[in-house]
């Protein structure tokens, strides 16, 4: 007995998701790969690159935006039934807003895609950060708002598993998973108000022409007030899996239940005031919110590193049930040969490397070395690219056949993908990394402009631009893999009964030692909007004042 | 903890892979970040310092001692009759790039014996092609007009350099004419898109 038999609607409703969500990762790897080659002129007949942007806007949309929505809904659905031990409420609310969230991508997409054929008018090379001046078909931005709505409702019908459970266990801890869930989507709740107000407010009338002007500053402040959250919202559901999952793969328990409570409980009320620090290159905002900002994202560090000390105390924890000694050696006795437990380790060391450029990016005068530079791809390839993608992809290797009962096939294949996938992205980001020190601008088609050369620190140009290319070959051939396992698996696997060990043990130390405090959700959502509104109400209510619609602030008479 | 059972030859084989894997995976990895420091360590303590004047672009000129044309610049300054570069730009229109350079007198030259100047351009050399068209500026005497050339550059050129005649006639018959011919290299011509 596994998952599917046991919570059938749920497990459905799990795959739907991840369905949606593989395919957008096949599309959007694609994508990738095809800007890699023509970026650094490997490839340039491919597409034209009045194209290129079309097609990086597909491959951040369809990543960043739609395989992580997905396969994160896909994941918190697994997490909150089997945590709570009951199917959602009502499949009928839980199906529409995977409709409603699939529409909406579907509408996206097409508006995206779009752009690759001639004369169209429908076409959205805005990117995935969409904010003004560029401009995309009112389908994109009604595309991205109805996304948006759908997981708000997902996340509210996690809630109502909760509530509902609630009312049968009046005194029991939230079970961990579901714990994690609600924390996440809390964040989400906080953020997503500002990518929200900026999509109907401000994107939709404008791209249907009801008004035609519009402040620049307003909707990139509204974007980024969601734009660094968005990025834990991604992020968050790895550590779930981390916390939760990898340390049973690693062979043995968590090692502290508190410790996951309140990292979750940090990254709630610190994730949305920092959203400046993705402005310190912008006017119209003063010093001082720039500080606060880079203050708070320093703090963030500490539930990472947090996460860090946990999660290694967990798998170390593990490695001695399995015979390991010493203070290093028992590294050795982790499953390295298992794919589901070496893609998370690696997705977990990976991490780290982007936490050590990503503190880089947070410093306020540092950053001008490194803002707008292909660095900055660089950074988020290690973070969202790898850490979040790369878990995602190696739990599914354990989610799947526990949501379909069948085993998993091509294991040798699964065994290589994650290895491949860590060497091709170091290969590709640490060359990002080198070109963006060297000035090499991100978002580029032809980066390469005559009667300027870029210098490296060291070595040279043109072998950054190799490394780029072999990297992004090598991770394509790693995502190839990935998808075909899964196909496989998935499709034409042998049925079992119990298709994976999908037990997991109780935390060394558990909620029973965890402070009552930590479960208390109202105490920190209202923490959490406390600390936006110190952050944003002033600034946003000056840009409001300016005028909303008008680009530009009007004299004042004095 | 109760790990799913493996036969034996299989772990055996899976034990080999798992090697390799870590050797290459994290290997390759590892000495590609330890390259990466050592290289900017070394290039930070080791490595010749950037100075502030060096500019690339002209250290390629400079070996012919031709001085870059930028907007802002003043042209024959060694003269009666500098010109000023008002603008420098190339737009860039999906089917053409156009180089755009609007010349004006710096101030009326005070001797009054200038009657004027004529600067012909008498072609303009792209990275691939040189247009050997010419193109001629007249200022009579006492004007200040800006005069404006355009070149029509087929798209992805850009101008490098041009050969140029400066004739100001003067009245004194002492002196005649003055004809200096120049070689002008552009140095970063700023591009606007234009749709
Ligand atoms: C096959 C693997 C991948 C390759 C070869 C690849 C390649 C690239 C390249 C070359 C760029 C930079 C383009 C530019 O700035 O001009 C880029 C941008 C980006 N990639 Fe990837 N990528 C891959 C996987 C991923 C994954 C898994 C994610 C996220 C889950 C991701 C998210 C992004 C995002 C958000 C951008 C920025 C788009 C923008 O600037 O608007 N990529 N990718
Ligand atoms: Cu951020």
């Amino acid at each position: 007995m596994t998952f599917i038999d046991n919570y059938p609607k749920s497990a459905k409703i799990a795959k739907a998701n991840f369905l949606v969500a593989f395919i957008a990762l096949a599309i959007g790897g694609l994508f990738g790969l095809i800007q890699a080659l023509h970026r650094t002129g490997w490839a340039r007949n491919i597409i034209s690159s009045a194209e290129y942007y079309t097609m990086l806007t597909g491959h951040g949309v369809l990543l960043a935006l739609v395989f992580t929505t997905f396969f994160i809904a896909g994941l918190f659905v697994w997490g909150v039934t089997r945590s709570l031990d009951r199917e959602p409420e009502n499949m009928a609310f839980s199906w529409s807003w995977f409709w409603i969230m699939l529409i909406g991508t579907l509408m996206a997409t097409v508006a995206i895609l779009g752009g690759f054929v001639e004369g169209s008018s429908i076409r959205a090379a805005v990117l995935y950060t969409f904010y003004p001046p560029m401009q995309a078909h009112p389908l994109f931005y009604i595309g991205a708002a109805l996304l948006i709505i759908g997981s708000w409702m997902a996340g509210a019908d996690w809630f109502r598993s909760y509530l509902a459970w609630r009312k049968e266990h009046p005194d029991e801890r939230i079970p961990l998973q579901t714990y994690m869930t609600l924390f996440t989507m809390l964040m989400w709740y906080v953020c997503t108000v500002g990518v929200a107000l900026e999509v109907v407010v401000l994107l939709i009338p404008w791209s249907l022409g009801w008004v035609n002007q519009i402040d620049p500053l307003l909707p990139r402040t509204l974007f980024w007030y969601f734009g660094h959250a968005v990025v834990y919202f991604w992020l968050l559901p790895a550590y779930f899996v981390w916390y939760s999952i990898l340390p049973k793969l690693s062979g043995g328990r968590l090692f502290s239940d508190s410790m996951a409570r309140i990292v979750f409980i940090i990254f709630l009320i610190l994730s949305t005031p920092v959203g400046y620090h993705h402005q310190y290159a912008d006017p119209g905002i003063t010093v001082g919110f720039k500080f606060y900002a880079m203050a708070t994202t320093l703090l963030l560090l500490l539930p990472s590193l947090l996460t860090l000390f946990t999660v290694v105390a967990s798998m170390e924890h593990g490695a001695k049930q399995r015979g390991g000694k010493g203070y290093f050696a028992w590294l050795g006795k982790l499953p390295w040969g298992e794919p589901a437990f070496a893609g998370c380790a690696l997705a977990g060391i990976m991490f780290a490397a982007g936490g050590f450029s990503g503190i880089i990016n947070a410093a306020m005068n540092i950053n001008i070395l490194v803002h707008n530079t292909i660095w900055v791809p660089g950074h988020f390839h290690l973070t969202v690219g790898t850490a979040v993608a790369l878990t995602f992809m190696a739990i599914s290797y354990w989610l799947v056949p526990q949501l379909t009962g069948r085993k998993l096939k091509n294991k040798t294949l699964a065994l290589i993908q994650p290895y491949l996938w860590f060497l091709g992205m170091t290969l590709m980001s640490n060359a990002m990394h080198r070109g963006g020190l060297a000035g090499i601008p991100r978002r580029t088609a032809e980066p390469n402009y005559s009667q300027f050369d870029f210098e490296a620190v060291f070595g040279t140009i043109s072998e950054i631009k190799w490394q780029i290319a072999i990297g992004g070959i090598l991770l394509t051939v790693s995502l190839v893999f990935f998808l075909w396992v899964i196909f496989n698996s998935w499709f034409r696997g042998e049925r079992a009964d119990k298709p994976v060990d999908d037990f997991i043990p109780a935390a060394l130390s558990g909620p029973e030692h965890a402070p009552k405090i930590l479960d208390n959700i109202k105490l920190w959502v209202l923490l959490a909007i406390a600390l936006v509104l110190i952050a944003y109400s002033v600034p946003l209510a000056e840009m409001v004042m300016d005028g909303l619609f008008s680009p530009g602030a009007p004299t004042i008479p004095v | 903890m109760d790990q799913v059972p493996q036969s034996s030859n299989q772990s055996d084989s899976n034990k080999w892979l798992v090697r390799i894997l870590l050797i290459i995976g994290i290997g390759i990895p590892v000495l590609i970040e330890l390259f990466t420091f050592s290289g900017l360590v070394s290039s930070h303590f080791f490595g010749e310092a950037p100075s502030a004047t060096n500019d690339r672009r002209s250290e390629t000129s400079a070996k012919e001692n031709i001085p870059l044309v930028k907007q802002g610049d003043t042209l024959f300054s060694d003269t009666d009759y500098p010109l000023l570069v008002d603008t420098l730009r190339l737009e860039i229109y999906p089917d053409q790039w156009r180089f755009i350079m609007e010349l004006k007198p710096l101030w009326k030259p005070n001797r009054e014996r200038s009657e004027g100047v004529k600067l012909t351009f008498q072609n303009l050399v792209t990275q691939q092609q040189s247009l050997e068209e010419n193109r001629v500026l007249v200022w009579t005497d006492n004007t200040l007009d800006e005069a404006e050339i355009t070149w029509i550059l087929p798209t992805g050129q850009r101008p490098q350099n041009a050969k140029v005649t400066y004739r100001s006639t003067r009245q004194d018959s002492l002196t005649g004419t003055l004809d200096i011919k120049r070689h002008f290299e552009f140095g970063h011509v700023p591009a606007r898109y234009k749709q």
